[in-house]
C-alpha cells in the first residue's frame, strides 16, 4: 500500500472523528443559544447550566486540536519524506489518528514512553507498514484487548514491538502475518520466539 | 407538533444528549440510547415512529440496526445521521430503506424538518396498510409493497 493510500485512510478516519467533535461543539453552542433565547431561565440557572457545558466544549476543542495537529504533522511526514522521523512519534501520530477505529472495536492502544529512540530511514515506509499492521490488529484483536507499542533496536534496525496481554491475543493474531502481506520494502513483521509477541522491523537512519 | 415517538441512537454521549435537549426545547420527546445493542433492546419493548441513527458505533453498527429495523418493522422510518459520509454507505443505507441520510454536523431545523417528513411517511404507510387490510385480499403488488415497508425504488 502506498503512502498516499495509507494517508487517505488515516485522514478519513481522523476526519470522521473531527466531524463528531464539530457536531458536539455545534450542538453545545446551539443549546447555549437556546437557553439564552428560547428558555426563560433566571440568571442563576443559566450560570449553573453553562458551568457544566463550558468544560464539555473545552474537552471537544482539545480533542479537535490533537486531531488537527496530528494530521498536520503526518502530512509533513508524507510531504517531506527525506527528513528522519522519530519512530515513536510516528507511532503516536498513527495511534492518535486511528483511535476511533480502536474505540469501535473496544480496544485500547498505547505507545510506551520509554525506550530507545530511532529515526526511520524511510518514514513513508514505516508509515505504510505500521498503518497496515495497526489496521490488521484492530480487525483481529478481541474486544477489550489492550495493545502496547514499544520501541526497540536491533543493530541497524529499529523495532516497533507489539504486545498484548489478552488471553485470546495469541490465537487472534495467528493470521497477522498473512493479513499484513505486502508490507513496504524495508519493513518486515516478525514473531518473537521467546514470548510470541510481534515486532515490525524497519531501517534506522544512520547515526539516529 | 403531534407527538412523535422518536429514538436517537449515537455512541457520542455528549452530542446525543445535547441534541436531545435541543429537540425537547422544540417540543419533541426523544428517547436516547448509546449503542446498536441498546437500540435493538429498545425496539423489543417499544416501537418508535422515527429513529435518528449513527452509523459507526462499537458492537452492532448503525447499518446492521437499519437492516434489522427495516426487516422487522418496515414502517419505522430511519434517518441516518453520521460523520462518516461515504457515497458507498449512503447508497447502501438508501438501498436498505433509510428515509434520509444526513451528515454531521447537522442544522437542527433541517433535522426537525426531516423528522417531521419521516413521521408523515410513517403515518401514511400505516394508513395505506389499514386501507388494504379493510379491502380484503391483496394482490401480489400490494402484498409486495407491505412486505417491503411501502418503500419505492429510491427507498422513500
Amino acid at each position: 500500500m502506498g503512502a498516499a493510500k495509507q494517508m487517505g485512510k488515516v485522514s478519513a478516519t481522523a476526519m470522521h472523528d473531527m466531524l463528531n467533535v464539530l457536531a458536539g461543539i455545534k450542538e453545545t453552542v446551539g443549546l447555549m443559544e437556546d437557553l439564552l433565547c428560547r428558555c426563560k431561565l433566571d440568571a442563576a440557572t443559566l450560570q449553573t447550566r453553562f458551568k457544566t457545558m463550558v468544560p464539555a466544549m473545552h474537552q471537544q476543542v482539545a480533542k479537535g486540536v490533537i486531531l488537527a495537529e496530528s494530521l498536520n504533522r503526518l502530512g509533513h511526514v508524507v510531504a517531506d519524506p527525506e527528513g528522519p522521523v522519530d519512530a515513536a512519534n510516528l507511532a503516536r501520530l498513527l495511534v492518535a489518528l486511528t483511535s476511533r477505529r480502536a474505540r469501535m472495536r473496544k480496544l485500547s492502544v498505547h505507545v510506551e514512553e520509554n525506550g530507545p529512540t530511532c529515526a526511520a530511514a524511510e518514514p513513508q515506509g514505516l508509515l505504510c507498514g505500521l498503518g497496515m499492521v495497526l489496521e490488521a490488529l484492530y480487525a483481529a484483536l478481541p474486544a477489550g484487548a489492550e495493545m502496547r507499542l514499544g520501541m526497540g533496536r536491533d543493530g541497524e534496525s529499529g523495532l516497533v514491538r507489539l504486545r498484548c496481554a489478552h488471553p485470546e491475543a495469541a490465537a487472534s493474531l495467528a493470521g497477522l502475518a498473512t493479513a499484513c502481506a505486502g508490507l513496504p520494502d524495508g519493513t518486515a513483521l516478525q514473531q518473537d520466539a521467546r514470548d510470541g509477541g510481534w515486532s515490525l522491523r524497519f531501517a534506522c537512519a544512520q547515526g539516529k | 407538533m403531534k407527538k412523535i415517538k422518536l429514538l436517537l441512537v449515537d455512541d457520542e454521549e455528549n452530542f446525543v444528549k445535547t441534541l436531545a435537549e435541543r429537540l425537547e426545547i422544540r417540543g419533541l420527546k426523544p428517547e436516547v440510547v448509546l449503542s446498536g445493542e441498546e437500540a435493538m433492546d429498545f425496539m423489543g419493548k417499544s416501537v418508535p415512529d422515527v429513529i435518528v441513527l449513527d452509523l459507526r458505533m462499537p458492537g452492532i453498527d448503525g447499518m446492521e440496526v437499519l437492516r434489522r429495523v427495516k426487516k422487522d418493522k418496515p414502517d419505522v422510518q430511519v434517518i441516518i445521521l453520521t460523520g462518516h459520509g461515504t457515497d458507498k454507505d449512503q447508497a447502501e443505507a438508501t438501498r436498505i430503506g433509510a428515509f434520509e441520510y444526513l451528515k454531521k454536523p447537522v442544522d437542527i431545523d433541517a433535522l426537525i424538518f426531516s423528522i417531521k417528513n419521516a413521521f408523515q411517511k410513517k403515518v401514511e404507510s400505516v394508513m395505506v396498510a389499514a386501507t388494504f387490510a379493510q379491502a380484503g385480499d391483496f394482490d401480489d403488488a400490494q402484498q409486495s409493497m407491505l412486505d417491503n415497508g411501502l418503500t419505492d425504488k429510491s427507498g422513500k
